[in-house]
């Protein structure tokens, strides 16, 4: 269903921008016809339910109309959308309460003095990507994300799953591009322990 | 090369930014070390995992729940019209 009582469903972005800018209710209501799904689905994935969702998505809208005036058309609607939610994300993930946090030292590889690896290692990869399609393997990676600490998490999501590339996240987070890449590394290393506990135990 | 130092660099190799010649010393230590070959593998895996698990299937985003149209509508009738001089928004400006 696009905006009700208007004659707004096909017009294009740029008029679409043009009457946001004017104030257009009818307008705003487009806006949160057309983008409103693909901002709760972005939400979901980093908050990781319903109701926070929602809650970012709303608070991502405010801002938008707030800020609609400082949008200059060099981003896609879409795009600069996707960057508000994320932030309002954030907004909401600093003060969420985490439980289930994993020691992230415990999933760290392990080396011998003289640098070698100090454990076996399995290549659990291609029967794990075999069952990439299966609800049970969603929810399994979906869990094993959601144990990452925060600070972890936060740059896996944005990086691997958002595809914000390291200035950007960086810009986000508030961190250097440095500290992106170190703590990517680290959460994906992680959560390789995580899935590895999962896939070599051939519990899958 | 030895496996910390693999381990260390399998960041900025799947990136693509490992330097031409620490690539080739990269590779080798592939051929010579099963368990870092594994642990590629497996680090290459999660990305992909972590990727294709989270994605939204098109089929499954419906549209959003009328309620929460008619929440935002609400919310913004409250704010008015956009300021014209006001503070910048702050969530849409960051990262734009």
């Amino acid at each position: 269903m696009e905006a009700s009582g208007t004659n707004l469903a096909g017009v294009g972005e740029e008029a679409l921008l043009l009457r946001l800018q004017q104030g257009d209710d009818d307008a705003f209501e487009l806006l949160v016809r057309r983008y409103g799904t693909r901002m709760m689905a972005v939400a979901r994935r980093i908050l990781g339910n319903d109701s926070d969702a929602q809650d970012a998505v709303q608070e991502a809208f405010l801002s938008a109309f707030r800020s609609i005036d400082k949008f200059d058309g060099r981003s896609q609607l879409g795009t600069w959308l996707h960057r508000i939610t994320v932030n309002a994300c954030l907004m909401r993930l600093r003060k969420q309460q985490r439980r289930n946090e994993q020691d992230i030292e415990r999933l760290l590889p392990s080396f011998e003095p003289n640098g070698h690896l100090a454990d076996r290692q399995t290549d659990w990869s291609e029967p794990a990507l075999a069952q990439v399609e299966r609800q049970e393997t969603r929810d399994l990676v979906r869990q094993a994300i959601d144990q990452l600490p925060e600070d972890y998490r936060t740059v896996l999501l944005l990086r691997d799953i958002e595809e914000l590339n390291t200035a950007e996240t960086a810009a986000a987070l508030g961190v250097s591009n440095a500290l992106v890449k170190t703590r990517l590394h680290r959460a994906r290393q992680a959560l390789r322990g995580i899935l590895g506990e999962h896939f070599q135990g051939g519990a899958a | 090369m030895n496996c910390r130092e693999f381990v260390e660099v399998i960041v900025d190799y799947v990136h693509n930014e490992l330097p031409e010649a620490q690539c080739v010393i990269f590779e080798q230590h592939i051929y010579q070390c099963s368990g870092c070959k594994a642990y590629l593998e497996t680090y290459r895996a999660t990305i992909l995992l972590c990727k294709s698990c989270c994605e939204t299937p098109a089929q499954a985003e419906e549209q959003l729940p009328e309620t929460l149209v008619q929440a935002i509508l609400s919310a913004k009738k409250c704010l008015g019209k956009p300021p014209l001089d006001g503070p910048a928004g702050s969530s849409g400006e960051t990262l734009v």
